[in-house]
This record gives structure tokens, sequence and C-alpha cells, in this order.
């Protein structure tokens, strides 16, 4: 018997509103390197409503993942917030102390990450780990745990539930490994789950499976997710609003449909003409030509601009603002007239 | 009329005994590539496509099997005589970091095979790698830089460079761009797309990764638990496969839809794949089919043409 029942989901933004549950205000990170200074996120702003699932996309080095790793506190050596805020639940989470921090993640913020071997510990059974997520966040008996792990591993498709508790996480395969995750993410019944690169690391049908998974789940329970992703047909089928980040700067953002129907940034347009497109699978793809900066200084012009084919004197000289170009859509082009400016 | 194939696979059978049990890695393969043709062979991991490229180019004998290339078998062969043959054939590996000597220059990695053949004197060969750097988009002055010095993808650059430097007229590649970031990986990929227009170069591009085999391949042969499934022209793969599995792997490819509405459902394969040590009986894929019935428990289908050149291995399609 098949374990894991095929899920559909639909593609209808549901009305989304009320307050963010997550408010990212003025980020700014950096790294310090043997090299130099790396300026890694240089002020991005955005919200996440409940329910609400965001994209972020972007290159290599665009900062997407170092911008969620900094809200949980994960930055790793040499690297630190300078400024900004993250409003969440009423508390900044970049003026928590790390053990206030460490609690946030995985308790209240769910986290699912690209890199298996980062999410669980080796030494302990998978079951184990899961359980332990609702015995430290809740009120709730070891036993209690035991079996409410067992019920979320069977909600998550892992078959012989009671069995795959006690073993190791190098026991099971990639997708189980990642359902597991999944499970241990969304046990403490966070507001918000963080996922980076989710499925990158499977095979084909098992990502579906993954991506199916965490649509679905986070939908039943209303969870938001910020999800980092370099694959635009998945965040394009999963979320409802997109970010794009270049040189640690948002370039663009727009609702889902918005951001499908009238994606305004070249940088964006750049990475849609790289993208594949199963439909036409021998049309050549153009990868924008250059490598993203290194970044060894914060932007004074337009990060974007030397890899732009549009890129005129003003560009090489001043950073554009990130405006607001129509209800659900803000983009940071001096190409791109604003809302007022037509 | 009948042109013998570059390369052509016939039967291709390969287990290996890991720790005292039997793994079917690849069974009853057969697949051809004619000259200036290229095949892409995708699955997942763990499907024995890698095993069928070793077979391919002589790193691995098959336990029974023949292996041609221009018609010449190659199974059985000494490795002073694949040597010989892989004039005509190269392999690209997805860790050019661990194929290229650390020791060595750029520029004396790009033409070891020519050197160990003998074939050119140090300043010709200087020259010969310079050329070669330059075609595969880098810089000929890199001939002087040590492999640590490159990036991952410079690195993979330079493997190219050393396959090409005895003009084969077919590369096998396996996995050649997974491990590199993504826009490298679409660089990467322009490179190999100008190599086959422009030598008129083949390839059997070994990858579980779906978009990359779409652009490099006319044919694709989709393998599932060391078995072909399916094999057929690249856009009828894309737009149509006919066997279950193809349906759900080419359908893990989302693409960008044009508006919301157009977005398409996420529909999952559901279980996982059987354990290579334990094959199921009758289809390999009747434990997840969407649409088994009785006989796919039983009986093994055979691959049949359906048409247009196109194989499935599928009782219902």
């Amino acid at each position: 018997m098949a374990d894991f029942v095929a899920e559909t989901i639909t593609g209808a933004n549901s009305g989304l509103s009320g307050q963010p549950v997550l408010d990212v205000r003025g980020l700014v990170v950096e790294f310090e390197r043997a090299d130099g200074t790396i300026h890694a996120v240089n002020g991005v702003d955005f919200a996440v409503c409940p329910g609400e699932w965001i994209g972020i996309i972007g290159e290599s080095g665009s900062g997407k993942s170092v911008t969620l790793m900094s809200l949980l506190g994960l930055l790793g050596d040499g690297g630190r917030v300078t400024r900004g805020h993250a409003w969440f639940e009423g508390t900044d989470l970049l003026q928590l102390p790390n053990r206030r921090l460490r609690s946030v993640r995985g308790n209240e913020i769910g986290v699912v990450f690209q890199n298996l071997a980062e999410g669980f510990n080796p030494y302990l059974p998978i079951g184990v780990q899961i359980a332990e997520t609702l015995v430290s966040h809740r009120l709730c008996t070891r036993r209690t745990a035991h079996r409410r792990a067992i019920e979320l591993m069977r909600e998550l498709g892992i078959g012989d539930a009671k069995a795959r508790f006690h073993q190791y996480p190098h026991e099971l395969s990639g997708g189980m490994r990642q359902r597991a995750m999944i499970a241990s993410a969304v046990a403490s019944e966070p507001k918000v789950i963080f996922a980076d690169e989710p499925t990158t690391a499977l095979d084909s049908t098992v990502q579906m499976q993954v991506l199916a998974l965490l649509t679905d789940i986070c939908r039943k329970r209303g969870t938001s997710v910020v999800m980092v992703t370099h694959d635009l047909g998945v965040a394009a089928h999963t979320c409802d609003r997109i970010v794009v980040m270049y040189a640690g700067m948002v370039m663009e953002e727009a609702a889902i449909d918005e951001f499908l129907q009238h994606p305004m940034h070249p940088y964006t347009l750049g990475l849609r003409a790289a993208s594949f497109d199963p439909d036409q699978p021998d049309r050549p793809l153009r990868p924008i030509p250059g490598y993203a900066p290194a970044l060894l200084e914060a932007p004074h012009s337009c990060p974007f601009a030397p890899r732009c084919h549009l890129a005129t004197a003003r560009c090489r000289e001043h950073v554009p603002a990130l405006r607001r170009i129509g209800p659900a859509h803000r983009v940071a082009c001096h190409h791109v007239q604003g809302e007022n400016e037509t | 009329m009948s042109v013998s194939p570059l390369l052509d696979l016939r039967h291709i059978e390969k287990s290996f005994r890991v720790r005292g049990k039997q793994l079917f890695a690849v069974r009853d393969v057969s697949l051809s590539i004619r000259k200036g043709e290229s095949l892409g062979l995708v699955g997942e991991s763990g499907s024995g496509k890698s095993t069928v490229g070793r077979c391919a180019i002589g790193l691995t004998a098959p336990d029974s099997g023949s292996v041609r290339l221009f018609g010449e078998e190659l199974v059985g062969r000494s490795r002073r005589e694949l040597r010989q043959m892989w004039q005509h054939m190269q392999m690209v590996f997805q860790d050019a970091g661990a194929a290229l000597h650390p020791r060595m220059t750029v520029g004396r990695n790009v033409i070891d095979p020519l050197v160990a053949r003998r074939l050119v004197d140090g300043r010709e060969g200087r020259e010969i790698a310079r050329q070669l750097l330059e075609q595969v988009g880098l810089n000929p002055d890199q001939a002087e830089a040590y492999p640590f010095e490159l990036s991952g993808g410079q690195q993979q650059r330079v493997m190219i460079a050393r396959a090409l430097a005895v003009e084969p007229q077919l590369l096998i590649c396996d996995e050649p761009v997974s491990a590199l970031d993504v826009s490298v990986q679409a660089q990467m990929m322009e490179l190999f797309v100008k190599l086959k227009q422009k030598r008129n170069l083949s390839y059997l591009f070994i990858s579980h990764n779906l978009p990359s085999v779409g652009q490099i391949a006319d044919h694709i042969a989709v393998m599932y638990l060391g078995e072909i499934v399916e094999v057929g022209s690249a856009h009828q793969m894309f737009r149509a496969p006919y066997h279950p599995y193809s349906q759900a792997l080419f359908a893990s490819v989302l693409p960008i839809p044009a508006n919301v509405d157009a977005r398409r459902e996420l529909r999952a394969l559901p279980g996982e794949i059987p354990s290579p040590f334990d094959l199921p009986s009758g289809c390999p894929f009747h434990t997840r089919c969407p649409v088994a019935v009785g006989r796919c428990r039983d009986v093994r289908p055979p691959l049949r043409p359906v048409g247009d050149g196109h194989q499935v291995a599928c009782h219902l399609a």
C-alpha cells in the first residue's frame, strides 16, 4: 500500500490581510573576512502576513539565505547584523539575546533547511528529536509527545512511523529526512516557517512530494512561509508574493499574479530568460552575463548596472530606491516609473 | 539503409555485491547514439544511470552485453586498447576538482591526454592548451594557474578542455553541472550546446537535472531501478511522455506560468523507490504506479516501439 496520498493544491491567492506576523525593516548584515568586510545584506524590508507564503528569489550571493539566517541568529563566524529591525510577535528578533533567540528558532519560527545534515542531531533518533520540540516548547508530557510525534510523522507520509521513530537520521532516505524535518518544523505549531531551498538537494519526484506536503500542511494550519529558492518555477507555483534580491537589496517585490504578468526589473526579466521552460525544452537559455558582485563595499550605485543592458550614467551613480509602482508592486530601478511620476 | 551508430550498447547487465548482497544496478539496458546526436540519460539516485555511463566508456565491465564504438567491441579489451578507443570518446565527471592533477598547471592538465600519447612536444602543447582554454571560455593565460586557484565552474571548463584535447566525437558527461552554482550551470550548458554545434560533438549526457538535459539532448532515455522504461525525442518527453514514471518525473519540472490561474496542481508520486537489493516482480514501477493492473505485478513489460522512434516499457501505454 502506498503510504502517501497524492496531494494537490490550487494556486488561489487567499485573501490575505491583517497585521504582519513578521516585519523586517532596513536589515543590514555584514561579514568580517580576511580580505575585508562583505556587505551581504544592504537594507532589506519585507513583511509576512498570516498564512502568506513569500518566496525570496535570486542568484547565489544575492543575500537571500543570509537574510533568513540573520533573523535566526545563525550567521556564523564573522557575520553580524549592523542595522535593522525584525518585529515578530511584538519583539525585535534582532535585539534578542542569543539564548532567547534559540528558543524562538524552532519553536515560534520553524525551520526547514536544504542541507539535511544541519537540521538534525546525528546521534539522536529522528522521532525523539521531533518529540523534543514538543516537550521543550509546550507543557506536554514525554509520553504525549511521543504519540504526537508519531501522528505528525504519519501526517507527513512517513510510512511505518512507529519503527521509523527510533531510526537515526542517516538511516532515512533524503526524502524521508526532509519529511521528518518538516514534521519537526511544524510540531510546535509555529506562526512562520523559514524554508531555505527546502527541495534543492532532492531527486525530482521527491522534490515534488516534499513541496506538495509542505504546501498542504502549511495551508491547513495557516502557517506563513518564507521560502528561499533559486527555482522560479517552484516559487511561482507555491508563493503568494515574490521578493527578488540582488547584491543584498530588494530589486522587486510583487504579488504573485503581478509578478507573473508584469515583471519589471531588468534583473527579474534576466532571471526569467535564464530559466528553463519545459514547454520549450530546446529554447536556448540566456544566462545573465557576468557575475554577482563581491560586495566588498556597500552599493553606491545600482548593483545590477554592470550586467544590465539598460544601464545609463544615472544607474552607475545612484542607488535606485525601492518605489511603489502599483498596489502590490515595488521596483528598484531608475528606468521604471514610480506610482506618482507617470 | 542503416548507418552504424557511434555508440551502441546491447543488453547490458551489471550487478554488484554489497555486504554479501546482490545489488542489481543495470538490467538489460540497450541504447545507441548516432554521430552528431545526443542522448540524455535521466533518472533519480540509484537508477543505474552512472553505471551505464561507466560501462559505456569501459571503466566498469558489464556482467553481460556488448558495448560497440563505431562497431568495434569494447567489452573485454585491455587498458591499452581502451586508451586507443578513448581518442574518440571522453568522459566528464561531476567533481572536476578531484579529476584534475593538483600539482600540474591548468595548461599541462589540459594537454595531459596528448602528452600521455606522445602526440605533442612542450611548445606545441602549450599553444594547444591555450587554444582549448579559449574555446571553453577561459582566459588562455590561466594555463599557467594551478587548479586550486580556479572556481568550481572554471575547473569544470578545464576538464572539458582536457576532454576535447584528443578531438573526440563523443563526450560522456556524468552530472557535469550538478555540483555548480545555478547561474554557473546555465553558462556551462551554454558551452556544451556551443560545442555540440561547432564541433558536431555527440553527448551521452547523464543527469538527474532535467532542465540541463533538455537543452542538450535530441533524445532522452528514462531509467528506473536499473531499467530503461522509456526512450524518445526530448520534445515528446517534455510534452507528453507515455510511461507513468516519466510522466511524474517530467511533471516535476515546473514552468513559470503566465498568471496565477495557469499554475499547475502539484502532483506527487506516492511512496519511495524500492530497494535495488530487492526488486519488485513484474514491472519495476508497479509498486508506485497510479494505473497499475494485475498484469503489471506479474509480467515485466518489454521496451516496445510506439511509433516515431519512441519506445516504452509499459503494458498500458
